[in-house]
């Protein structure tokens, strides 16, 4: 018991309680094992999915046509509680930067923050080694907006209004806002996709955008675009939701039948 | 480690950690500072097309930096954020509510299932919401909570589950490196 009190002391148990730890753990095991699996010849395969679908036919056409795609990342930044939304944009940018150098077409990057904007920096320099060719190849144009989202929404609609594009994709955490770049889009017929976290812009970018990737579609978009060892951290995010369901049902169960007390 | 042990060394490390990260990002920001100067100031100077929007971005960088550094709380910083800077921006924002209502208008011509049920319930929360709605029928306050309580959250929950597992499968990736587009 006094061993007990020393680790729940020692690993702040006390105050957060053993949910998340358990959890933590539980979804590590998930995401080593299913990583593993990815990494093997066993890789789960994946569903159509409309909105991936339309964004791959989207960009192949921009690069046929020497088009402009865009890319505007969603408020938010790395090292904070948006860092998970703005890697997945960045591995989006990463895509859409090897065929932007590869094809030799134009890419227009809006992004909200400084430290997204070195990690971008980096994301096309990485992008320009893999494929071998110097800035001679693929205009790539990375432009730091604001980190104010109104700022941020209003700066890329008003850069966009001018320039058009093929193809104009906003993932990452977006406010209401986001009507402000969706809107500029449909009036200039260009045609676009937009991922959000934000549960309230999700209404939104449905009925903007051509497609929208809801929810953990946006965090999925890797695996079905150029990272087969996403796969397995999408197999993990099944099973956790597996256990989560499934002790939802049990948890309502329980206590329905009068068990819990 | 530092969230989850409770330990002197870690917290240190920790805190260091987080100081170093506060004097890079203050260090960042004069970087901006001038390049922001650098170029605006380059632009004012050759005269280049929209010149006096960079030369009101200057004089407004210096008018507000000015005030900050008298102080940050005076009764002259602060009205110029109480009746210059959130005006304009409630200003700014309630242009949503024309967007809202064309990006709603084109929603609700596409004539597909998901249109017709997003109109008939748009339809049916808005009379429901009317004040006094209650005195025509007296169900309808009922029906629109149990849309709330019942559709609308479990579709929210079931959401906010699936950002919350891609957030962790995300950070799980970032953790043990297995994905990092930004590191060169």
């Amino acid at each position: 018991m006094n061993m007990w009190t020393e680790v729940s002391k020692a690993f702040v148990l006390e105050e957060i309680g053993i949910t998340p730890l358990l959890f933590l753990v539980f979804s590590l095991l998930a995401f080593a094992v299913c990583t593993l699996l990815a990494r093997s010849a066993r890789s789960p395969s994946v569903r159509s999915h409309p909105g991936i679908s339309f964004f791959r036919s989207v960009t192949s056409r921009a690069a046929e046509a020497g088009g402009r795609v865009h890319l505007a990342l969603g408020k938010g930044s790395l090292g904070t509680a948006s860092t998970a939304e703005t890697t997945i944009g960045l591995s989006v940018l990463e895509y859409l930067s090897i065929r932007a150098i590869v094809y030799d077409t134009q890419l227009l990057v809006h992004v909200p923050d400084a430290t997204t904007l070195a990690a971008a920096q980096g994301v096309v320099q990485h992008s320009r080694e893999r494929t071998g060719h110097d800035k001679s190849r693929g205009d790539i144009q990375l432009q730091f907006v604001s980190p104010e989202p109104l700022a941020f929404a209003l700066g890329v609609a008003s850069s966009l209004e001018p320039r058009g594009a093929y193809l104009s994709n906003s993932l990452g955490i977006f406010g209401p806002e986001y009507l402000f770049i969706g809107e500029t889009n449909a009036y200039k017929a260009i045609p676009q996709m937009a991922g959000s976290s934000t549960i309230e812009t999700l209404p939104l970018m449905y009925v903007v955008a051509d497609e929208a990737l809801i929810g953990e579609d946006m965090f999925s978009i890797g695996a079905y675009l150029h990272r087969p060892l996403h796969l397995g951290s999408l197999a993990a995010q099944d099973v956790l939701r597996l256990i989560l369901v499934s002790s939802i049902a049990f948890g309502v169960l329980w206590r329905s039948l009068g068990l819990g007390g | 480690m530092d969230f989850f042990i409770r330990n002197d060394v870690l917290d240190r490390v920790g805190k260091i950690l987080i100081e170093g990260a506060m004097v890079i990002g203050a260090c960042a920001l004069l970087t901006g500072l001038l390049n922001l100067l650098s170029v605006h100031g380059g632009r004012v100077a050759r005269r280049e097309k929209n010149w006096p929007h960079s030369l009101v971005l200057l004089l407004s960088l210096f008018v507000v930096l000015g005030l900050g550094i008298v102080g940050v709380n005076t009764p002259s910083s602060q009205w110029i954020f109480q009746y210059i800077y959130s005006p304009l921006q409630a200003t700014i924002f309630s242009l949503l509510a024309f967007l809202i209502v064309t990006a709603a208008y084109r929603a609700l011509r596409l004539n597909s299932l998901e249109a017709t049920v997003l109109l008939i319930c748009s339809v049916f929360i808005l009379i429901a919401q009317v004040p006094g709605i209650a005195r025509i029928w007296s169900y309808l306050p009922l029906i629109r909570d149990w849309i709330f309580a019942v559709p609308v959250t479990a579709g929210m929950r079931g959401l906010i589950f699936g950002v919350a597992l891609g957030t962790v499968a995300t950070g799980l990736r970032v953790l043990f490196w297995t994905d990092k587009p930004y590191l060169n």
